[in-house]
């Protein structure tokens, strides 16, 4: 459902700022066009954090059943993997990075680990879903600019004693 | 901060009058010419509009750059130049 902006009254528009919590002045004929920019922005990103998978750590309705849902944990992923495939799934596009956590959250309905994630998924996930080049690669390439730099430095000829050449 | 220049002295110096738009720090001869194109042929309709925008920085600044295309720089140097102006006049 897309909703059409410059359908919307001057106080409709005023509402819609108030709910998204947009800093505004009055809605007039020169500043209308400015505030449904913005509000087309804000809604934008809404529907962007309302399609993006929530990390297990915000879930906390399922933290009662933490004790019980151990019996019932999946075999695929086990506590002392999650880490390495956390770290893996760092290194995918984001695209994968939703896929996998889309399947990973299917599959851990009741979220066991969800206390022992604590506050590390988020972040790391979030930035690792903005990296276009992967880190390995980033490390190799300045390796090899390093190597380049102690190449020349070792290659370079020693300074003269004497700086300056007596001439004859 | 960076100093201000000799244009918004000479605008922050008295009452905008009946100045035209270029007058304004941050806004040359091709912001101005948009901002006439769309209206905005005074310094006080321009001002006009910082005033119904609260005199908000950071909505000033988007509406500026939604207007005219005025870039970070000229930006900052058009709000400043008038905050100051409304601070001595307004």
């Amino acid at each position: 459902m897309s909703v059409i902006l410059s359908n919307k009254s001057d106080d409709e528009i005023r509402w819609m700022l108030e709910d998204y919590g947009i800093k505004h002045g009055p809605v007039v004929g020169s500043t209308r066009q400015l505030y449904e920019r913005k509000l087309r922005e804000a809604m934008a990103i809404e529907k962007k954090a309302r399609l993006r998978p929530r990390p297990p750590s915000e879930r906390t309705f399922y933290r009662e059943e933490e004790e019980i849902t151990y019996v019932h944990r999946q075999p695929r992923f086990r506590d002392e993997d999650f880490h390495e495939r956390q770290w893996k799934y760092r290194e995918m596009d984001a695209v994968d990075d939703y896929i996998a956590q889309a399947t990973h959250r299917n599959m851990t309905q009741s979220a066991p680990a969800a206390s022992r994630w604590g506050t590390a998924p988020p972040a790391p996930e979030e930035k690792s879903s903005s990296r276009r080049i992967p880190v390995w690669v980033q490390f190799l390439v300045f390796l090899l600019f390093i190597a380049l730099l102690f190449f020349i430095f070792t290659n370079m000829e020693p300074a003269e004693s004497v700086p300056f050449k007596r001439i004859n | 901060m960076s100093s201000t220049s000799q244009k918004h002295k000479d605008f922050v110096a008295e009452p905008m009058g009946e100045k035209l738009v270029m007058a304004l720090a941050g806004i040359g001869e091709v912001l101005g010419k948009r901002l006439e194109e769309k209206g905005f042929d005074k310094a006080y309709v321009v001002l006009g509009q910082f005033l119904v925008l609260k005199k908000d920085e950071e909505l000033f600044r988007d509406w500026l750059k939604d207007t005219c295309g005025a870039n970070v720089k000229q930006q900052g140097d058009c709000y400043g130049c008038l905050r100051e102006w409304c601070d001595s006049f307004l």
